[in-house]
């Protein structure tokens, strides 16, 4: 052991002046750029396909079960479409084979119109389709990320309707989901380098008509509130000053409007109904009660209907199924758009009676 | 202008009034942007306490982003004129970059006049160890805000946003994470914003010299945050007296300078509390040199020198959670609430602590044996590449997503 003694000044570390040539610090950053890409070549040997994460093998099963299952009525929309309706029930209701492909509201109302246009490759057209969509979905934008979650073949979003046009940040986004696992996937490799499993099961508690439920477990860990406090009232709070901002830029003013590209994807919808001949009915999602008292939010409500209305009277087989949405206490849902599984059974069977009050020929 | 016009005047009385013009406007804006609520609130709730309903102006101000840092920063540029330090400069572009140059702008370091404009108005060069340093601590930096910093936080932050019920390690836990997570988020941004500036050919002060391996109050404020210790040193400490005058006077500018280096640092009662914690450490510190006759800059031997260390932490730590809680009865009842009963959240959190923070006492190890901060670099070059291609693997898998917002940015 050192018995030298050094004074403060002395144990203080400092920057050792160093030199460095050209090429060694081009070989050290090529050193960690082959590292960064080897980890993520090794990563996506691990991963792709499937991927790891729980939402991407949700949406692989349903298009899945879009794949292997033709049915005579399909429920599309977001995740409260898909925890908020149960095939089986529905199907049973209305006498008619059903399957649920509703997915998540972030790949917004055109992830409904690109997986009915797979589904109408893969099959003869159904008789009715149902589009299910929170308010919620009506004002996300997709991210890059987002749209490589759907497993359609690269640029699907230029050879499928609704057509868009991605911006460099997206595209960008987009081969990072494909390239870089290690980031997009990143919730999934981090559980794994901890001790945890790599992944989930490969194919998530989805029945074979596409219905899936809020398991207990989820239940019982239900925090509405939370969601509601963290990303609900902070998203209508960012869409509000949006909505100022444009008022002040002299446009359409300051009250929320449905935005351009969830136009085009109803559009979308709209064309196929007419095209292929089966009736289109457009719901307003289901949500907990306590969502009604923000006024904010019922404003959006308000905006997308009157859209729809508008949609639906220039248009015969395009419906608005009447009344709003259905509102569920505390306990029967999960988060603020999710039903739980009984309130999910209950809100198919009043779903089921509406869609023939409104068309009662089916 | 007016440090323009004092190093022009040849009368003392006429510099002193200009520089007292400088002074009063710098130090006006910050006050009224700042400190103005701080006092309005602080005077209610005295006014209250006696028993009467007070009337006072609500404000509700907006912050300049960065503004406690160059307000110092343009502050020392106008005394170091005023003691005929440096000339003036007649070039606005040039002082207009030093003010409000991007990498420090918002968190500092807080640079000298004398030492950046210089830099600003030479050309610049550019070498490949500067390339290759600026490289290195944008890396680490972002490694340490992103990966030790954010999931400290993640660590922390919820014990300290239900004190209520922590209980057993956990308000200890609590404060570890604190104390974690401040050092990496701030180290973490200047060590980027060095980086940055090394790339583009300049170079600002260090900020951080190993704060957590400091040997008592004295050493640990030359290590923390320099750039605003050796400011408060030199226009507040030296001015005030410094260590002229008797014992007595030191002790009194010793806290004086640190209880205003803790309202520097927040318009609120627990940083002023933790500026006089610090100043009531520094000068018991040196009340105690002072009886057994040693110096202020003690030689220890290798266990000395740990064995101080090891002593100093409780007292950091103590500082830490000082500054985290906003209340004394949160202080308290956290307080009140430790003791040794390993809850499951605390092994979590302890186990969660340790996993993220390992790379970061291995570093500081031979940052501290080396003496040097950019140990790293004296690795063969393909390790190098390989290290820096780890931590670039680690911040995409272990970095937090959700936008955590550096901690010194509110000042």
């Amino acid at each position: 052991m050192s018995s030298t003694k050094r004074t403060p000044e002395e144990r203080l570390a400092g920057e050792a002046p160093r030199a460095a040539s050209k090429a060694s610090v081009a070989v050290a950053a090529s050193v960690a750029v082959a590292l960064v890409v080897l980890g993520n070549v090794v990563a996506n040997a691990r991963s792709n396909p499937p991927w790891l994460s729980p939402d991407r093998r949700i949406i692989g099963t349903k298009f899945e079960v879009l794949r292997e299952r033709a049915a005579e009525v399909l429920v599309l929309g977001d995740s409260s479409a898909a925890f908020g309706v149960d095939a089986g029930v529905l199907g049973e209701a209305l006498g008619r084979s059903a399957s649920n492909l509703a997915t998540f509201g972030r790949f917004e109302v055109a992830g409904s119109a690109w997986t009915l246009d797979e589904y109408l490759r893969q099959h003869p057209a159904p008789e009715l389709v149902v589009a299910v969509h929170g308010a919620r979905t009506w004002w996300l934008h997709a991210s890059g990320i987002d749209l490589a979650q759907l497993p359609l073949e690269p640029g699907y979003w230029r050879a499928r309707a609704p057509q868009r046009a991605l911006a460099w940040r997206e595209l960008g986004e987009y081969a990072l989901a494909h390239w870089l696992p290690l980031y997009t996937q990143h919730a999934a490799f981090a559980r794994a380098l901890r001790g945890g499993p790599l992944g989930v099961p490969e194919r998530p508690a989805i029945a074979l008509d596409g219905t899936m439920a809020i398991g207990e477990e989820e239940a019982r860990w239900a925090n509405p509130e939370a969601f509601l406090e963290r990303t609900v009232r902070p998203e209508l709070a960012a869409l509000a000053g949006q909505a100022g901002q444009a008022g002040q830029a002299g446009q359409a003013g300051q009250a929320w409007a449905v935005p351009q590209d969830q136009r085009a994807a109803a559009a979308a919808l709209v064309a196929q109904a007419e095209a292929h001949g089966f009736d289109l009915v457009f719901v307003s999602a289901p949500h907990w009660d306590a969502l009604a008292a923000v006024p904010e939010h019922a404003a959006v409500i308000a905006a997308t209907e009157a859209f729809l209305t508008e949609l639906a009277a220039r248009h015969p087989r395009v419906h608005l199924l009447p009344g709003g949405p259905s509102l569920f206490a505390r306990g029967e849902v999960e988060n603020p758009y999710h039903l739980r599984a009984e309130a999910a059974a209950r809100y198919t069977r009043e779903l089921a009676e509406a869609l023939r009050a409104l068309l009662p020929s089916r | 202008m007016s440090s323009r016009d004092a190093w022009k005047a040849p009368r003392t009385r006429a510099r002193k009034r200009l520089l007292g013009v400088s002074v009063v406007s710098n130090l006006g804006m910050l006050g009224f942007f700042k400190y103005c609520g701080f006092f309005l609130d602080s005077t209610a709730s005295l006014i209250r306490q006696m028993g009467f309903e007070p009337h006072l102006p609500t404000l509700a101000l907006v912050l300049p982003v960065g503004i406690s840092f160059y307000t110092f920063q343009t502050l020392s540029y106008t005394i170091d004129v005023y003691r005929r330090r440096m000339p003036a400069t007649r070039d606005l572009l040039s002082f207009s970059l030093f003010v409000a140059f991007f990498p420090q702008l918002v968190a500092g370091p807080i640079e000298r006049a004398k030492q950046l404009l210089p830099q600003i108005e030479a050309p610049r060069r550019i070498t490949a160890g500067a390339v290759e340093a600026g490289l290195w601590l944008l890396v680490w930096g972002y490694f340490k805000k992103t990966v030790i910093a954010d999931q400290a936080a993640l660590v922390a932050n919820p014990i300290f946003a239900g004190w209520q019920g922590a209980h057993g390690l956990e308000p200890l836990l609590g404060v570890l994470g604190f104390t974690v997570h401040i050092y990496c988020d701030f180290s973490g941004y200047s060590d980027i914003a060095r980086g940055l500036a090394k790339l583009m050919g300049f170079e600002f002060m260090l900020n951080f010299r190993l704060p957590y391996l400091a040997t008592g109050p004295a050493d640990f404020w030359r290590r923390w945050h320099v750039s605003l210790s050796t400011w408060l040193r030199d226009y507040l400490y030296v001015p005030l007296g410094g260590n002229r005058g008797g014992r007595w006077k030191l002790y009194r500018n010793l806290f004086t300078t640190m209880a205003l280096g803790g309202l520097w640092h927040g318009a609120a009662w627990p940083y002023v509390l933790w500026g006089s914690y610090h100043g009531v450490l520094l000068v018991g510190e040196r009340m105690w040199r002072d009886w057994r006759g040693g110096g202020s800059d003690e030689a220890l031997t290798l266990v000395g020198e740990w064995t101080r260390i090891v002593l100093f932490w409780p007292l950091m730590l103590l500082g830490m959670a000082i500054v985290r809680c906003v209340s004394v009865t949160q202080f308290m009842t956290m307080f009140a609430a430790q003791s040794l009963e390993l809850t499951p959240r605390a092994a979590k959190g302890f186990a969660d602590l340790a996993f993220y923070t390992w790379p970061l006492v291995v570093m500081q190890l031979a940052q501290h044996v080396s003496r040097d901060l950019l140990v790293a670099l004296r690795l063969p070059v393909v390790l190098r590449g390989l290290l820096v291609g780890a931590l670039v693997l680690a911040m995409f898998v272990f970095g937090v997503r959700e936008p955590v917002e550096f901690f010194y940015f509110q000042f």
